[in-house]
């Protein structure tokens, strides 16, 4: 039956894939961008040099290699503009792609710091490491080893530090190939060696944190982190906020299109790009380790938010008025926001000159969301009881404490227990968000793979399967669940256990 | 020590400006079966309700074996233990079979053991014949034997009194007689009981006294052979008979004859009153009244009319008091109009008396 229900899924996922492969516009030259749709990093030095040379083109915004090859195979643009390394880059992955051969600008890249005391400090120590290895050649030959060699010798140990002079926090996407990058689900490149050549020659220890690019600024402003790298460009718009090093590689900046030659099987394709996803790299590690947070980040949640709900239940109905305040507050605050923007403020707010896990703010965050609608339902599922059912239980003798636990909470409880399987569903959908906040979940697993290999496909139907796979999980365990707690399904036996009938 | 069991005084009670019950003054002794009867939103149930404290008083007391059960720190459960309840809609507790909703408040409250529960829940059980549902959850049941589980419920605390509102009203009538019996053969034992009912056939049966309760408290109380075959006062007489009652009243010879007409129409339709005798008694509103009296009364024209229609014989009495010098309708010309009232009327009686504002007073059925 589920095995059915995959095949179908599949089959709908292929046929989304193949319409999507449609639409060219061919460009040959520099005239053909005029009117063409570019891509491009937004605020990015491409981006200001594409502008002043094609004016008049379409620009689409995106964020990772990834999203450009795939934007590009969908048709959804013409080109796209990056630097000649990135180029490469696609190129020795086997991405079908050509570049027009002149380049219409040069732009360089550097590290850069927060703009404070500490900032112009490890910025100067950085200018006087770069110029002392371009001294010595040994700049040269990295450069040689991450733009030119072929994959093999692309390879980086991280060197054995003691961090005499502190650690520094360094930040990165890891999403600019060969500048920084992830390979079995370790960060590394170009910039990474650099730096770690860097610390090993000013006795720094380092540690990396991924995170998207608005988070890294984010951090280095209020002193979370203390360095960026991500293969990014000097750009005189972001020294008012941020302090470069000097440049330590300079590139063409070229345009990028489609390979108009390519000829390629589609099966082929499909299994080069499988085989590319899971095996290369032992990517399915990074794969099992997002199923792994996902997990974790729904049943916790679960677990704790219903206590928390409950408990806030049996609270707000004592009807101690600023604790009842607070909570309706609450309740009509966060339930008129997105969830994302919610944990974002949790993250960057709230939790945000704490060092937290990622994983913790997100527990916590849907802890509390859930937990309030939680109480929610328990207090609209009250209502539903009939006034009677009190009545009767304080007309035996009860206070009207003991007939609310032992009378009318579980009736409350037996209705709100089906609206469980919708509950923790939602959680596991909404847990797809949880990679802004630097959370490798599922979703931000199958990003990650994305932008390494360059193909959207494979990675979101392989989510897709294992995601479907988990609701049905959740189905039928809660579904057992709701079956257990029915008083109804017990034993008739035992409920006269121990007496002479 | 005095004999009550429940001595109710100077009781009141207020929701806003509504007030059910204005000043209820009774003893309840031990052994009495009281139904309380009367009109609906007399406060019967709002009375054996404030008993067991379900509703709080707005004034007065109520005393149970000399203590105050009003006083503010009176231990109500305490009360409730020794005060059962059964109500209209049963409210058994639906996530628990029939045995544990019996057998709960005593192991909880009174400390008693399962075996010995249980064995008193199966000598209950036994007599209202239920004891092969033990097992059965609410839903499963009938409203009859919904109702004499929680009858059962009730009992097993072995109460002082029993309160049963309304206890049969929510049952499909099929299921009434099965519920009664169980009140009866209980009523038997000596419990002290209070019922309110719509039923008077049952309440005549099983009932010590019988409380009628109108205009904001006990209207009449006394024993069911006076209540019911010899009622003191006018509302109690109408209640017991099941009268309908119409009043009409004319002070002016411009009245609107219409709507006066389409009032007794309307009268006659709610209840269920064959066409012919509507028509009959409009036939008679208008020969009389209109006819008759008002040509001779002229501008100072006072005359009320008053009918009752009575369930029990399908037949209805009325009334016509009117002011001006003693005159009886018979004594006047129009041989037609006395030939139409004749032949529509029966025991026609006139007499001339001042009482209640009108000087003649005439009185005939009409069936």
């Amino acid at each position: 039956m589920a095995m059915r229900k995959i095949l179908l899924l599949s089959l709908i996922v292929t046929a989304i894939f193949i319409a999507g492969c449609s639409d060219e516009h061919k460009i040959t030259s520099f005239a053909d961008l005029q009117s063409a749709r570019i891509g491009v990093y937004p605020g990015s030095a491409y981006e200001i040099n594409a502008k002043k040379f094609f004016p008049n083109a379409e620009y689409l915004y995106l964020d990772s290699l990834g999203n450009f090859i795939q934007s590009l195979e969908a048709g959804k643009i013409d080109a796209f503009i990056v630097g000649r390394s990135h180029y490469n880059a696609l190129k020795d992955r086997g991405v079908k792609v050509q570049c027009l051969d002149q380049p219409i600008e040069e732009v360089s890249f550097a590290f850069f710091f927060q703009k404070n005391l500490v900032g112009e400090h490890l910025s100067e120590q950085m200018n006087r490491f770069l110029k002392e290895i371009e001294k010595s050649g040994e700049l040269d030959a990295l450069k040689q080893k991450w733009f030119r060699a072929d994959a093999e010798q692309k390879y980086f140990k991280k060197s054995e530090l003691i961090g005499e002079n502190g650690t520094l926090r360094l930040g990165t996407s890891a999403n600019a190939v060969p500048f920084v990058y992830l390979e079995r689900g370790e960060v590394t490149g170009y910039e990474v060696e650099l730096f770690d050549k860097f610390c090993v020659e000013y006795g720094y220890n380092y540690t990396v944190a991924v995170k998207n690019f608005q988070g890294i600024l984010f951090d280095l402003k209020t002193n979370a982190l203390d360095v960026g790298v991500n293969g990014t460009e000097i750009l005189d718009s972001r020294k008012h906020t941020l302090i470069f090093s000097e440049p330590h590689y300079t590139d063409d900046v070229v345009v990028v299109v489609r390979d108009y030659n390519e000829d390629e099987n589609f099966f082929t394709a499909i299994k080069n790009k499988l085989v590319d996803t899971l095996v290369e790299e032992d990517r399915w590690q990074m794969i099992l380790e997002g199923v792994g947070v996902t997990i974790l980040i729904i049943v916790l949640p679960t677990i704790f938010s219903t206590i928390f709900g409950f408990v806030v239940y049996l609270i707000y109905r004592k009807q101690y008025k600023l604790f009842n305040k607070v909570i309706d507050a609450l309740c009509t605050l966060l339930i008129g926001l997105p969830t994302i923007v919610i944990l974002l403020i949790f993250y960057y707010v709230i939790f945000g000159s704490v060092d937290i896990n990622g994983i913790i703010v997100v527990i916590i965050t849907f802890t509390i969301l859930s937990g309030l609608n939680t109480m929610l339902i328990l207090k609209g599922g009250e209502k539903t009881i009939p006034k009677g059912q009190l009545e009767a239980a304080m007309a035996l003798g009860f206070s009207e404490r003991q007939a609310f636990i032992k009378f009318i909470l579980p009736q409350i409880a037996q209705n709100f227990f089906p609206h469980y399987q919708n509950i923790v569903l939602g959680f596991m959908r909404g847990t797809a968000i949880v990679g802004y906040v630097s959370v490798q979940d599922l979703t931000r697993m199958a990003d990650l793979i994305r932008a390494r290999t360059f193909d959207a496909f494979i990675p979101l139907l392989i989510v897709s399967v294992i995601y479907f796979i988990l609701s049905r999980l959740i189905m039928k365990s809660t579904g057992l669940f709701l079956k257990y707690i029915n008083p109804k399904n017990r034993n008739r036996e035992d409920i006269l256990k121990g007496v002479k009938l | 020590m005095s004999n009550y069991l429940i001595r109710v005084e100077h009781l009141r009670k207020a929701y806003g400006d509504v007030v059910p019950l204005k000043d209820v003054s009774v003893d309840i002794n031990c052994g009495d079966v009281i139904s309380i009867i009367g009109p609906s939103g007399t406060g019967k149930s709002t009375f054996i309700r404030m008993l067991n404290q379900m509703e709080k008083v707005t004034s007065g007391k109520i005393f149970f074996r000399d203590e105050d059960i009003t006083a503010p720190d009176y231990r109500l459960d305490l009360l409730r233990q020794k005060v059962g309840m059964i109500f209209q809609s049963f409210n058994l507790f639906p996530q628990m079979t029939v045995i544990e909703n019996i057998i709960a408040a005593p192991m909880a409250l009174k400390g008693m053991d399962k075996q010995t529960a249980y064995d008193k829940a199966k000598a209950l059980l036994k007599r209202v014949g239920l004891y092969e549902k033990i097992f059965a959850y609410p839903d499963e049941l009938s409203g009859g034997q919904q109702q004499r589980i929680a009858i059962v419920r009730a009992l097993i605390m072995e109460p002082d009194v029993l309160l049963f509102d309304e206890p049969t009203s929510a049952l499909d009538p099929t299921m009434v007689g099965e519920v009664e019996a169980v009140i009866k053969n209980i009523a038997k034992s000596g419990v002290t009981m209070l019922i309110v009912t719509h039923s008077m056939e049952f309440a005549e049966k099983i009932s010590t006294r019988i409380f009628y309760m109108d205009e904001g408290g006990i209207y009449e109380e006394g024993k069911p052979a006076q209540i019911f075959y010899n009622p003191k006062r006018e509302k109690t007489r109408q209640f017991i008979k099941r009268l309908k009652v119409l009043e009409l009243e004319i002070n002016s010879p411009h009245f609107d004859f219409i709507a006066y007409a389409n009032h007794i129409d309307i009268f006659g339709v709610k209840n269920e009153l064959a066409k012919k005798l509507i028509n009959r008694l409009t036939l008679m509103f208008e020969e009389i009244c209109l006819t008759i009296l008002l040509p001779r009364l002229g501008d100072t024209v006072k005359i009320k009319v008053t009918i009752e229609y009575s369930e029990h014989d399908n037949s209805a009495e009325m009334f016509i008091d009117y002011n001006g010098e003693e005159f009886n309708i018979e004594d006047c010309d129009d041989d037609v109009a006395l030939r139409l009232i004749h032949k529509n009327t029966s025991q026609l009686e006139y007499r001339a008396e001042d009482e209640g504002g009108f000087l003649n007073h005439l009185k005939f059925t009409v069936s």
